[in-house]
């Protein structure tokens, strides 16, 4: 178990790092985009077809890593007046129901990709199922990460 | 019946504490699931909710804050207010609303807001005597200005939840008035209040003190004037304007105040990715909801409901007040935007209200909502920074709440309060 946890924390912090890079890049070629406009005086089309394309795949990546720091916002009020036995109730019954979600994610998410195969994003000229591969791989992440926490639940002492 | 799933069990999931964002998209999905639809078109809206070009201009503000907040110009903007207004009665809670309105101009972030000035200034304040309460309430309250001020990405997510109809420069000239009056309405609270539980002032300075901590601050504020000169000169679109907003604000920490490190850019761009991720995410997830939502016409069912209620305008506008309100004490403020711009907007346009004054009305109002509780993200954090209660805060602050509503009113209710730059250089 401690080594799944372990490997739980490098992997956020890889995605995080990948995802980070995506934000960075994003930056550079919008920041292109302006400089090819006004002093190349030539307007690229293919800057924000593929600064979209980043986007969608940092902030779905970057999502997974929401899971694992949960940073993600909710109500808590509720869930912290529990405790004991039903506490340990709902916090399972979130991480099963984010876990649900995020095998939805995987499975519409290739069947997205299967269905868009043969379409090309214009002037990027590569397929649109590129755009929704992020879905199934956060979605992957996102189970990686809801059983660390269910584990984490289940193995905690009662305070 | 379909409704009945997708609100109740969207209300279900979110009391018990599931994510905001996982809450909608789960809801979404089992709606679609018991309507028998394919439920991969959940995720096709999650996709294309992300992607639009003007969304991106988000992830570039929130970057430029962070970059901003660890970068050292937020100090920079205490100082100057500190050394302008320091010397009145109550001085350090006027320079709060302050600065919150020089800050919340360039960030457009109320969380970012309260997180930069609240942890320097609320200690500040406690070392001079002000009480924790007051401390709170007058950084939260105040931070909620700064989505109203422009440059603010919560008016760009409400252009695109508008159908793209409303632009963002009508909506930034907007914001101008409005939010110099919350801020004057809070700053005469502030003082009010300070005389009232005889809070000392700060000496003034002089006006060379005042002048270098407005030398020191001027590349700062000048963000905020890229931000806007490109957005509203037309040079640049708003996603453009905050490219080029990050860039200066790495350059302007780096090589001017010197105060970027390596460490320092890295954390600013991990906390960029994590608080884009969880705003963009809720906005896609929104989304899908939001659609599932007028698919099942609901925008025109709840405007019939409204009609029977009453025929008044005046009426109908306090009832739109009056729900959004409510919905915002415990819903956040962009997955509202997405979800009731669609239902609520072709209402108020029929009775004869602006867009661009609607959005205006919204910002003010879903504002409120992050600084109540059972959830007000705002004020949360304040407190956290504060390391008091939320229960110790809530006794005091409703003189503050008495001035942003009195703002939300005139917005409401006169057009001019708005629209009046709009249409000057619109």
């Amino acid at each position: 178990m401690n080594f799944y946890l372990k490997f739980c924390k490098k992997t956020s912090s890889l995605v995080l790092t990948i995802a980070s890079l995506g934000l960075v890049c994003m930056t550079a070629i919008i920041t292109w985009q302006i400089f090819d406009r006004y002093i190349l005086n030539d307007s690229p089309n293919w800057s924000e077809k593929l600064s979209i394309f980043i986007m969608n795949w940092y902030v779905l990546l970057a999502v997974s890593v929401g899971v694992h720091e949960s940073f993600h916002l909710g109500i808590d009020l509720i869930r912290n007046k529990m405790s004991g036995v039903l506490k340990k109730f709902i916090d399972v019954s979130i991480y099963l129901l984010i876990g649900y979600f995020a095998c939805s994610m995987f499975i519409y998410g290739i069947a997205l990709m299967t269905q868009t195969w043969t379409h090309v994003i214009p002037s990027l000229g590569i397929s649109t199922a590129w755009s929704y591969l992020p879905l199934p791989i956060s979605g992957v992440l996102i189970v990686l990460f809801s059983i660390e926490h269910l584990l984490l639940i289940f193995t905690s002492k009662e305070s | 019946m379909t409704l009945l799933i997708l609100m109740g069990s969207f209300f279900l999931l979110l009391i018990f504490g599931i994510p905001v964002a996982f809450a909608l998209g789960i809801s979404s999905l089992l709606t679609i699931i018991f309507e028998q639809l394919p439920p991969l078109i959940v995720f096709q809206r999650l996709s294309s909710g992300m992607s639009i070009f003007s969304l991106m201009a988000i992830p570039f503000f929130i970057y430029a804050g962070e970059l901003m907040t660890h970068g050292g110009i937020a100090n920079k903007l205490v100082t100057l207010a500190s050394k302008a207004i320091g010397h009145v009665r109550g001085g350090l809670g006027v320079v709060n609303v302050g600065t919150s309105m020089l800050f919340g101009g360039i960030s457009g972030s109320a969380v970012a807001d309260v997180s930069a000035l609240g942890s320097t200034l609320i200690p500040v304040m406690k070392k001079k005597g002000y009480d924790d309460d007051y401390s709170v309430n007058v950084t939260v309250t105040s931070a909620t200005i700064g989505l109203t001020i422009p440059p603010s990405h919560n008016m760009i997510i409400y252009s695109i939840a508008a159908g793209g109809t409303v632009s963002i420069s009508s909506l930034f000239l907007a914001g101008f008035i409005p939010g110099i009056l919350t801020g004057v309405l809070l700053m005469i609270t502030a003082y009010v209040i300070a005389v009232k539980r005889g809070y000392k002032s700060e000496k003034f300075d002089g006006f060379l003190p005042l002048f270098y901590a407005f030398i020191g601050a001027i590349p700062g504020l000048m963000t905020a004037v890229i931000i806007l000169g490109g957005v509203l000169s037309g040079i640049f679109t708003a996603t453009e304007s905050g490219a080029i907003a990050v860039i200066y604000s790495i350059l302007v920490s780096t090589f001017f105040y010197k105060t970027l490190s390596w460490e320092s850019f890295k954390l600013a761009t991990k906390n960029a990715v994590k608080t884009t991720a969880m705003v963009l995410f809720i906005i896609a997830s929104a989304s899908s909801f939001a659609w599932l939502l007028a698919l099942n016409d609901v925008p025109s069912q709840l405007f019939d409901i409204m009609q029977t209620i009453s025929s008044n305008p005046l009426v109908i506008l306090l009832l739109i007040n009056l729900i959004l309100l409510l919905l915002g004490t415990f819903m956040d403020m962009s997955p509202l935007i997405i979800i009731t711009t669609p239902i609520f907007l072709p209402v108020v346009v029929e009775l004869g209200m602006d867009p661009v004054q609607f959005g205006i009305m919204l910002m003010l109002n879903l504002g409120i909502g992050l600084v109540t509780p059972p959830v007000g993200s705002v004020l949360f954090v304040g407190c956290a920074v504060a390391k008091i209660p939320i229960e110790q805060t809530l006794k005091s602050i409703w003189p503050f709440y008495l001035a942003l509503v009195a703002a939300l009113m005139a917005v409401t209710y006169i057009p001019a309060v708005s629209m009046t730059l709009p249409k000057l250089f619109g």
